[in-house]
């Protein structure tokens, strides 16, 4: 059965049709790539997908039931992590703090449990605790727990983010361009990262890049998009031969500056 | 910063112990030190008392959890006619009256915080002004609650004793809500909404939980400050004590809870230092503001705490809120 399933899914902007008519199948256990030119939608898909907007046309399908207007809190309860383009970390907190946010969904202790410094708030906060920082030590952040996540160099927050996610438990993980802004060596190592992730926790991965060598190092299959459609969908070895793929890339047509 | 497990393991009779001795101790200053005190005196640390009520609420909403709330005096009015209400046709002790004149400002910060709360933005800053203002008018037009006049003959028992009994309450539950996994929501709230919602975490049930614990102390202050002088005013509430409680917050520190009970404390005492200059009290305190503003924008104690300047310690690691207070 697929995880993920969009049905002809879009939406538009008042006159602006910023994805239109998209269908993609994402089964259990995929790390699906999805690539195009800026502005082609990538971003919005997540976006979509994560209820931060609410498609205007079609229906998105996550374990065969319709997520559709259950904003992001809910979606992401049902098991959809994410990361951001422009990492969205709580710079105010510490490195452990930020992960151990991510574990509020699952306590249990009242507000004044809480405050009253209940067992069942100790036992909830102990257990926070002791999984968050199994989670930074796998992650190997461990060292740096009690620094602030601001105080953090940068692929080093991208890597604490990925770990803030997945303390949610998703089944499914949207990675928005976790390469930008990284040197080829980097991008390496991220690549590693992303596949021993997926080995590790079981998770479905679905990730937005524009580093061709991530993309086409790890993923399985690659949906293309340009101006919000799709214009392209197969394995890298397909999409690299795809002429239509090379054209909304390349510019192969003098039209396309118009675009 | 030591683990937020650091409570945890230690387990909490040390701070229950603490807080009872902080307690035996008020009542010991109460029945040794205020007989022997001038009573301007101590009716000036009563109101500095009943200022950091208003003000660890606030810290709280404005200062944790980045929410800008313009109506805080409309949250101790409600918690001030309540109180009145419930000890003037009630038996029962007027401490507990207090009890019910916070839940009161409670409830009214629910129905305030509800639909408004939902919304990003600045919502919330218009939305409570109107209400501070909406009160105020209720109350003056409701002759029950006494109109413009006022409402007298209200017993006096706001002591020493009582009023830093609740102090010591609310600073014990803010600083613990704020030193729990709440504490790190409500941080998480200010600093990245959407990505906390992307965590699986309500952002708006956050946002409402601060706030009605904020109306909550606010009305405690307000009911406190019914008991203090028999009688009290709808013009006791007006928007610019919501002001005054604001600039407590700003001048203390965003994300602090000690920095704006130590500015609580200054400027409620400030204006009877400056008696004397009394025309223009009000320069001296927007000049301070002012100068404040510039030299130090976030605050005497931005996203610090009192006790970390007597740490040894890195300032690098921010805490998820008060770790001590």
């Amino acid at each position: 059965m697929s995880l993920l399933e969009l049905k002809k899914a879009g939406i538009r902007f008042g006159g602006l049709r910023a994805v239109a008519d998209l269908d993609l199948v994402l089964p259990a256990g995929a790390l699906y790539g999805l690539i195009g030119p800026n502005g082609a939608g990538k971003t919005t898909i997540f976006n979509l997908i994560t209820g931060i907007y609410v498609p205007t046309e079609g229906d998105i399908l996550f374990q065969g039931a319709s997520i559709v207007g259950a904003g992001p809190t809910r979606i992401a309860a049902a098991g959809i992590g994410r990361t951001f383009q422009n990492i969205r970390l709580f710079a105010g907190l510490s490195v452990l703090d930020n992960v151990k946010v991510a574990f509020h969904r699952h306590l249990h202790a009242t507000l004044f449990e809480s405050v009253l410094r209940a067992p069942r708030y100790l036992a909830d906060e102990a257990r926070a605790d002791a999984e968050a920082r199994q989670l930074l030590d796998t992650f190997g952040l461990l060292h740096m727990a009690e620094l602030g996540a601001d105080s953090l160099p940068y692929g080093l927050r991208r890597r604490l983010e990925i770990a803030r996610a997945l303390a949610t438990k998703p089944k499914l993980l949207l990675l928005d361009e976790p390469a930008a802004g990284m040197n080829p060596s980097e991008a390496e190592e991220l690549m590693h990262l992303i596949r021993w992730v997926r080995e590790t926790f079981g998770v479905t991965i679905l990730l937005i890049e524009h580093h061709m060598a991530v993309v086409m190092g790890i993923c399985e299959r690659i949906t293309v998009l340009d101006h919000g459609a799709r214009i392209a969908e197969g394995t890298p070895a397909e999409i690299r031969k795809d002429p239509v793929v090379i054209e909304a890339y390349l510019g192969a047509d003098v039209h396309a500056e118009h675009a | 910063m030591p683990p937020p497990t650091g409570p945890a393991a230690r387990g909490p009779l040390l701070g229950y112990a603490l807080f009872a001795a902080a307690i035996a101790a008020v009542w010991g200053i109460e029945a040794y030190a205020i007989p022997w005190t001038d009573p301007y005196l101590t009716g000036i640390v009563i109101r500095i008392g009943m200022s950091l009520l208003a003000v660890m609420g606030l810290a709280l909403v404005l200062g944790f959890t980045g929410q800008f709330s313009l109506g805080h005096a409309g949250f101790m009015a409600v918690g001030a006619y309540g109180t009145a209400m419930v000890v003037l046709h009630t038996g029962i002790h007027p401490m507990i009256g207090v009890f019910f004149g916070g839940l009161a400002a409670a409830f009214a910060g629910l129905l305030v915080g509800l639909p408004t709360l939902r919304l990003t933005g600045d919502y919330l800053a218009v939305v409570t002004l109107g209400f501070n203002g909406i009160i105020l008018v209720f109350i003056q037009n409701t002759p029950a609650l006494g109109g413009a006049a006022g409402l007298t003959g209200l017993p006096v028992v706001t002591t020493f004793g009582w009023t830093f009994t609740w102090v010591l309450l609310g600073a014990l539950f803010i600083r613990n809500l704020l030193n729990s996994s709440h504490g790190r929501v409500f941080a998480a709230v200010r600093d990245n909404e959407i990505a906390l919602r992307s965590l699986g975490v309500d952002t708006t049930r956050a946002k409402v939980i601060a706030f009605v614990v904020g109306a909550f102390w606010a009305g405690v202050a307000g009911g406190l400050l019914s008991l203090y002088r028999a009688s009290i005013f709808p013009s006791q509430f007006q928007f610019e004590r919501s002001i005054d409680i604001l600039a407590m917050v700003v001048l203390g520190g965003t994300g602090s809870l000690s920095g704006p009970l130590l500015a609580a404390a200054a400027l409620t005492a400030l204006p009877e230092v400056l008696r004397p200059i009394a025309d223009y009290r009000m320069i001296i305190y927007s000049l301070l503001l002012i100068v404040t503003m510039i030299v130090r924008p976030q605050g005497l104690l931005g996203g610090k705490e009192l006790i970390d300047l007597f740490r040894r310690r890195p300032a690098a690691a921010k805490a998820s809120g008060g770790k001590a207070a």
